[in-house]
């Protein structure tokens, strides 16, 4: 499956996720952000200007870009996280709002047609003399893998540690919580920065992937489809589920783009569809699934008298 | 500044205030009763806009005529999705997000399909002025302003001295109790979603005259009147109409003077606004879910 295009959607897939992955972190403390897009944005433009403008490589723009997304948000979360709930929406709301206006009207980002002509990464040398270079896409590919890998791994590490106990705790009730004697806004701020900078850092690959960017493609609308990624997949797997949730929101309207005039309601129904039917989202459709699939061996291990009816 | 400019600028002001205290009333009304955030309200509004556009030219109805038959066609409209989706929702602001964004797709490219690209314009139903102390203004914009009017005094009396209205404001007020003291509220939950809908829709039809239609209307809409809530708290009504008035005429007289900066200047400083008072002029706090 070489394919180019496919290729492409994969790789997609994997970005989406990610940021999927940011909103289910920063939910899984009770939040709800819509300003999602706009740290993917400051980490495009960020780096698309430290390779072009600075002349920075590629491989320390990155990381820069990532941590400069993340101090915005330590600014912004400091500001807008003590107005948890409604209030924090609406600051996210207009915050992605704002940002995405200050793209396009402040000149050194370029304006309203965005920064073209983003150079590709500069190829690595591997020590044992060859070299990955990424005038193609596969090693792209291979690149927005591994910081889906990073993402899952940094997350799913958090969720099972006490951190993670933490953060489930201030969801379930943030009172009960600070009460008990936990941190609630420095957890909350954690999560949204810690958010925030992953959402910078594939913003910074998705500049020099895609080569050029512009300022609507961080918009309001990403927001909420980001949102939709996590909600699609499931809000209680904050892991599988965005992975799952952007799977089917990126690939499902690349597949009908050929039927245009159809598209539209065959990705509104989905979205009806699946929450209203599938209410733990697509993994808890996994999940459903798995847990047939054991009882089914159990019952067929009972029936073949094994032993006690262990797996 | 001349007296006839800022007259003018200020009833341009009061007329679009009033058609987003309008609309915002509605979108509060299925929020506050039916608990579900309706993010096609917007797209509720232009299909209102467009039923307008297709009775009044298509079928020469007189304006009046028009704007009842495009409240109606979206208040239809509003029963169906609460039948099909919004009861389902109700409660959770993060399903109702994602199922009425699937809606609002739906609904848009309905519309796009049924009466094409191509942007519509509808002929003003009255034109000329009003002299009145030495000062012009455009008859157009003052019945609008009539209209709204109107319309809220209706609503105001309905929810106010009707059974019906008071049940509602039960309902919206604590549900448990209502049901406890004998209201259906499923059957509250049906007439806020349709009058609340209804009253987008009307505000479609009310605005078509003075405004080019297309397909994308109902988005800026919905932004603006999120905003009309956020200042005036998501469960006042009185909050509604006057963020709706305050956002109308601040943006009116911001775009004479500061054109398209008006737009980002007026939202950064109701962000900083939202710092001081998070819950909107009239709101009170709500929860998260």
């Amino acid at each position: 499956m070489k394919n180019p295009y496919y290729l492409h959607l994969v790789t997609m897939v994997y970005v989406n996720a990610v940021l999927g992955m940011g909103f289910a972190l920063i939910y899984s403390t009770g939040l709800v952000t819509l300003g999602a897009s706009a740290f993917w944005g400051i980490g495009a433009y960020a780096s698309a200007l430290l390779v072009m403008k600075v002349g920075l490589t590629f491989w320390l723009a990155m990381p820069l870009s990532a941590i400069l997304a993340a101090m915005v948000a330590l600014v912004f979360g400091f500001l807008a996280i003590r107005y948890a709930g409604v209030g924090f929406i609406v600051f996210t709301l207009l915050f992605c709002f704002v940002v995405e206006r200050i793209f396009g009207y402040v000149p050194v980002f370029g304006g309203w047609g965005g920064i073209i002509g983003i150079p590709t990464p500069e190829p690595i040398h591997l020590p044992f003399g060859g070299l990955i270079d990424f005038s193609d896409r596969i090693p792209h590919y291979y690149l927005s893998f591994l910081l889906l890998l990073a993402a899952v791994i940094t997350f799913s590490s958090l969720y099972s540690s006490r951190i993670g106990r933490a953060w489930w705790a201030i969801k379930l009730d943030p009172n009960l919580a600070a009460a008990v004697g936990v941190y609630t806004y420095g957890y909350r701020l954690g999560a949204f920065v810690l958010a925030s900078g992953f959402a910078g850092l594939v913003g910074s690959f998705y500049a020099h992937y895609s080569m050029a960017i512009s300022p609507e493609a961080f918009g309001l609308l990403k927001s909420v489809y980001i949102q939709i990624y996590a909600i699609l997949g499931g809000l209680e797997h904050s892991v599988l589920g965005p992975l799952l949730g952007s799977l089917v929101f990126t690939v499902l309207p690349e597949i009908f783009q050929f039927y245009p005039s159809v598209e539209p309601y065959v990705t509104g129904v989905t979205l009806i569809a699946i929450v209203i039917f599938l209410p733990t989202g697509l993994a808890g459709l996994v999940q459903i699934v798995l847990r047939a699939i054991t009882r089914l061996r159990l019952a067929a291990r009972k029936k073949s008298g094994v032993g006690e009816a262990t797996l | 500044m001349s007296t006839q400019l800022f007259f003018q600028l200020l009833v341009n002001g009061l007329s679009i205030g009033l058609i987003y205290a309008l609309v915002a009333l509605g979108l509060i009304l299925v929020l506050g009763v039916a608990k579900v955030f309706n993010f096609a309200h917007g797209d509720f509004f232009m299909v209102g806009a467009y039923t307008f556009y297709l009775f009044q030219v298509g079928m020469h109805l007189n304006f009046v005529a028009s704007v009842v038959m495009a409240g109606l066609a979206v208040a239809l409209l509003g029963a169906l999705c609460n039948r099909t989706v919004f009861q389902f929702v109700s409660g959770s602001i993060l399903k109702a997000a994602a199922t009425t964004i699937g809606l609002g797709m739906i609904i848009q490219q309905a519309v796009l399909q049924l009466a094409g690209t191509a942007e519509r314009g509808v002929k003003p139903f009255v034109s000329g002025v009003l002299s009145a102390g030495g000062v012009r203004v455009s008859l157009d914009r003052l019945v609008i302003i009539g209209i709204c009017v109107l319309l809220m005094g209706f609503l105001a009396w309905f929810l106010n001295k009707t059974k019906t209205g008071i049940a509602m404001r039960a309902t919206n007020l604590d549900e448990e109790t209502a049901v406890l003291q004998g209201i259906n509220s499923g059957r509250m939950y049906f007439l806020a979603v349709t009058v609340g809908s209804g009253l987008a829709g009307a505000a479609g039809g009310i605005v078509a005259p003075i405004r080019a239609l297309n397909t994308e209307m109902g988005h800026a809409m919905l932004f603006s009147v999120l905003m009309v809530v956020v200042l005036g708290g998501m469960q006042s009504a009185l909050g509604a109409v006057v963020g709706g008035l305050i956002l109308g005429i601040v943006l009116s007289l911001g775009f004479h003077f500061l054109g398209g900066l008006s737009e980002l200047l007026t939202f950064f400083l109701i962000g900083l606004f939202v710092m001081i008072k998070p819950h909107g002029l009239f709101g009170k706090a709500i929860e998260v879910r």
